[in-house]
């Protein structure tokens, strides 16, 4: 690990070269000029990481005190308009920084001043019983076997050396800036090309239409998603394990693609992609059966509405009131059978239901052998909740719940953006770690001649921590006091 | 393997630890270094059966344990002795160990006070993103933690600095040193931070259809994202050192800590009364 990474130097900027012109395209020059240095400046960076945090933290918080968890306020322009400012610093930070960053990479000063070199943070002294082109080819030796890049040249009567490795690292902050860019111009593409909308498909039918959150109205898809099953996997305990649709899609006619999503696993076509968001009952099949074998399939509707924040279902019947009733008369005996309520989740007892989710739905059996004469509630008799797959019976008759039919809601969406993004992502994580994990290390090597011996004195220049040279030093050590 | 024995091996590591915690401290008051070796010695021991217990607790239960609020904080816990362990490698001082080790000593033990019985997993978390993405979280916050344990430390430092025969000033890392020493810590809490960001944007977009919501815990993870972010920039660039970036380091510790926990009671003024009786 390095300490004190490196990046990009001063904390004044670049120069500031005036242009001749008249005074008032001086002023207007002056103006941009200092908007210029505002948005390159580390200071101006800093405060808007501050502010953005800050501003996010007050949201955050508002919203919670409003009960809004939806994400509209991070939408609004004034925070985008934030976003943009520190694009517009990164972009400007980048563009002054290169010029730089590219010199420093490509074509670095390789002059090296033993005073200089001496007073360095980390230096070693040596002397070489030799000639200097000897002791340089001794020096390059050992910097080579350490894994640096090694230039020789001769500045005045001396031999220089400069030797660089890890030159990537310079890069690194530049990469990661460049990858928040990339992030950006991900989620503009997706905005400005993709939306995001919602659909509901009934077992055993298929659509085109879908709600389309972006022009907040049903759009048509270009093509149609059949639901053939939904199914919810249980454990051992009966907790769900997983929310299945088996959907097919099809193209102008005929099935083009087929899949059974759950939560973890959407279905795409043509860009636009599924998920399994949510599901509900759509209806409920029951059986009467008389004591003489006839049977009539009852089936019903069901609705959902909203109490206290509960989702609450109810039966719509056939009847005049809309009631779950039925009256039928086989072998002569009549029996008016009510669906009173539906529990979703159905768990017995005295807590009737364990959630507002449809996982285990059971229907309120009430029976009345003298309707419609007797239509008080003293006539009616609950005989017992009733969940799926199961029946009750009642003087020779039986009452079964054969099925349920349900939907699934899906989130429907489409993101060009989103390869821009996940690129963008992978660069940020590379980037940062270019910027902590590699090290720019230079070291420069100055030999002097004095009689029949080298004066070799070796200094790190870079930035990195001193202690990392330690191994760089006894190489040199080695190779050229051998 | 049962999830009785992976408890029971937890809570032996918690005892363990709380010796290792003892010895550290000794070691900073008496300056012997054969307590700071058997300090090390212990701890690692500590942690060979801790990652035992989370071993055993994954066979038993058949996946990552990294679901419910026991596993989270044992999880946690480890991630923090994984930095600690880092930090008196790289450094090669075991200072920092007289307060990192108790701290998290304490904190395994209240660990090891939360109901460790299974859990159901809610199908949107069964995907194998859910282990990289809690991983790095581990990793970060450990280090974020072992952060603001350095950090303490550092403001002893200072505030003994002057003191002739202080306590403190002959036996803590200088001040210098544990503000350098913090950097690099963050540094690594950083990149992990970033991970954890990032992977779990990438899990939201294949289970929600979308990779940023700015729903309340992404929203967190970005602001003390941010706030580490401002902090490198302020070393690197700047040069700040000492006192100011100490307590911009404190600072970010803030936002983790509301990160982890302070988003639940957000939660909480949401309309979310409709969860299930």
């Amino acid at each position: 690990m390095n300490y004190g990474r490196n990046f990009v130097t001063n904390t004044t900027e670049h120069i500031d070269e005036q242009q001749p012109g008249s005074a008032g395209e001086s002023k207007e020059m002056g103006a941009l000029q200092a908007l210029w240095d505002l948005f390159s400046s580390m200071k101006t960076a800093i405060v808007l990481l501050l502010v953005l945090a800050a501003v996010s933290i007050v949201i955050t918080i508002f919203n919670a005190k409003r009960g809004d968890d939806s994400s509209r306020v991070y939408q609004s322009p004034w925070y985008l308009f934030l976003l943009a400012l520190i694009g517009v610093n990164l972009a400007v930070c980048s563009v002054n920084r290169f010029q730089q960053a590219w010199r420093r990479t490509f074509s670095p000063s390789l002059r090296a001043d033993p005073k200089a070199l001496k007073n360095a943070a980390a230096s070693v002294s040596l002397t070489f019983e030799g000639t200097a082109d000897a002791a340089a080819e001794k020096a390059e030796q050992a910097l080579r076997a350490r894994r640096y890049t090694v230039t020789k040249t001769q500045q005045d009567s001396a031999v220089v050396l400069h030797a660089v490795k890890g030159r990537l690292a310079i890069w690194g902050p530049y990469l990661t800036h460049l990858s928040i860019l990339v992030i950006f111009l991900g989620a503009v593409i997706g905005g400005r090309a993709g939306f995001d909308g919602y659909m509901q498909i009934v077992e055993g039918q298929q659509t085109s239409t879908y709600s389309n959150n972006k022009i907040g109205k049903d759009a048509k898809l270009g093509f149609e998603v059949g639901l053939k099953k939904f199914e919810i996997k249980y454990d051992e305990k009966h907790n769900p394990t997983g929310y299945k649709s088996d959907l097919q899609v099809y193209d102008g006619g005929k099935q083009v693609a087929q899949k059974i999503i759950d939560v973890n696993h959407p279905l795409s076509y043509k860009g636009i992609t599924f998920f399994q968001s949510s599901y509900g009952l759509e209806s409920v099949t029951l059986t009467v059966t008389g004591p003489n074998g006839e049977s009539k399939e009852l089936p019903y509707q069901v609705q959902t509405g909203s109490e206290n924040g509960q989702t609450v279902y109810s039966l719509i019947g056939m009847n005049e009131m809309g009631m779950a009733v039925e009256t039928v008369n086989f072998g002569g005996k009549k029996l008016t059978v009510l669906f009173h309520n539906i529990a979703p989740d159905y768990v017995g007892g005295t807590q009737t239901n364990a959630s507002d989710m449809p996982l285990h739905p059971a229907v309120q059996v009430y029976v009345n052998e003298r309707f419609p004469e007797y239509k008080g509630m003293d006539a009616w008799k609950e005989i017992g909740w009733l969940p799926v797959n199961k029946s009750l019976t009642y003087k020779g008759y039986t009452i079964a719940f054969d099925r349920i039919v349900q939907y699934t809601g899906l989130s429907v969406a489409r993101n060009p953006g989103l390869p821009v993004v996940y690129l963008g992502f992978a660069l940020l994580v590379l980037g940062v770690f270019i910027s902590f994990y590699l090290t720019h290390r230079i070291i420069r090597v100055h030999i002097a001649t004095s009689g029949n011996k080298q004066t070799v004195v070796a200094g790190a220049t870079s930035r990195a921590d001193p202690s990392t040279f330690e191994k760089d030093w006894a190489r040199l050590r080695d190779e050229v006091e051998a | 393997m049962t999830i009785k024995l992976g408890a029971d091996a937890f809570t032996i590591a918690v005892a363990i630890y709380a010796l290792a915690a003892i010895l550290y401290v000794a070691y900073l008051i008496n300056k012997q270094k054969a307590m700071a070796d058997a300090g090390r010695g212990v701890l690692i021991a500590g942690f060979l059966v801790h990652s035992a217990a989370l071993v055993i607790r994954g066979l038993a239960l058949g996946r990552v344990p990294f679901l419910n609020m026991y596993e989270y904080m044992i999880s946690c816990v480890w991630g923090a002795v994984v930095v600690y362990l880092g930090v008196e490698i790289f450094t090669k001082n075991r200072s920092f160990g007289a307060f990192a080790v108790p701290l998290i000593t304490a904190g395994a033990f209240m660990a090891a006070r939360l109901p460790y019985q299974l859990v159901d997993i809610m199908p949107a978390l069964r995907s194998a993103w859910r282990v990289p993405h809690i991983a790095s979280a581990v990793l970060a916050y450990g280090a974020f933690a072992v952060a603001f344990v350095m950090a303490i430390m550092y403001l002893l430092a200072v505030k003994s600095e002057g003191e002739k025969g202080s306590f403190w000033a002959s036996r803590l890392p200088s001040a210098k040193f544990t503000d350098q020493a913090i950097y690099r810590v963050i540094a690594f809490g950083f990149l992990m931070q970033t991970v954890l960001i990032l992977v779990g944007a990438i899990w939201a977009q294949m289970s929600w259809g979308r990779y940023w919501g700015w729903d309340p815990k992404e929203t967190w993870s970005l602001i003390t994202w941010l706030i580490y972010a401002a902090y490198l920039h302020t070393r690197t660039v700047m040069g700040w050192r000492g006192r100011n970036s100490v307590l911009m380091a404190l600072f970010g510790f803030l936002a983790v800590i509301f990160t982890l926990f302070g988003v639940n009671f957000l939660g909480g003024l949401h309309a979310y009364s409709s969860v299930m009786k």
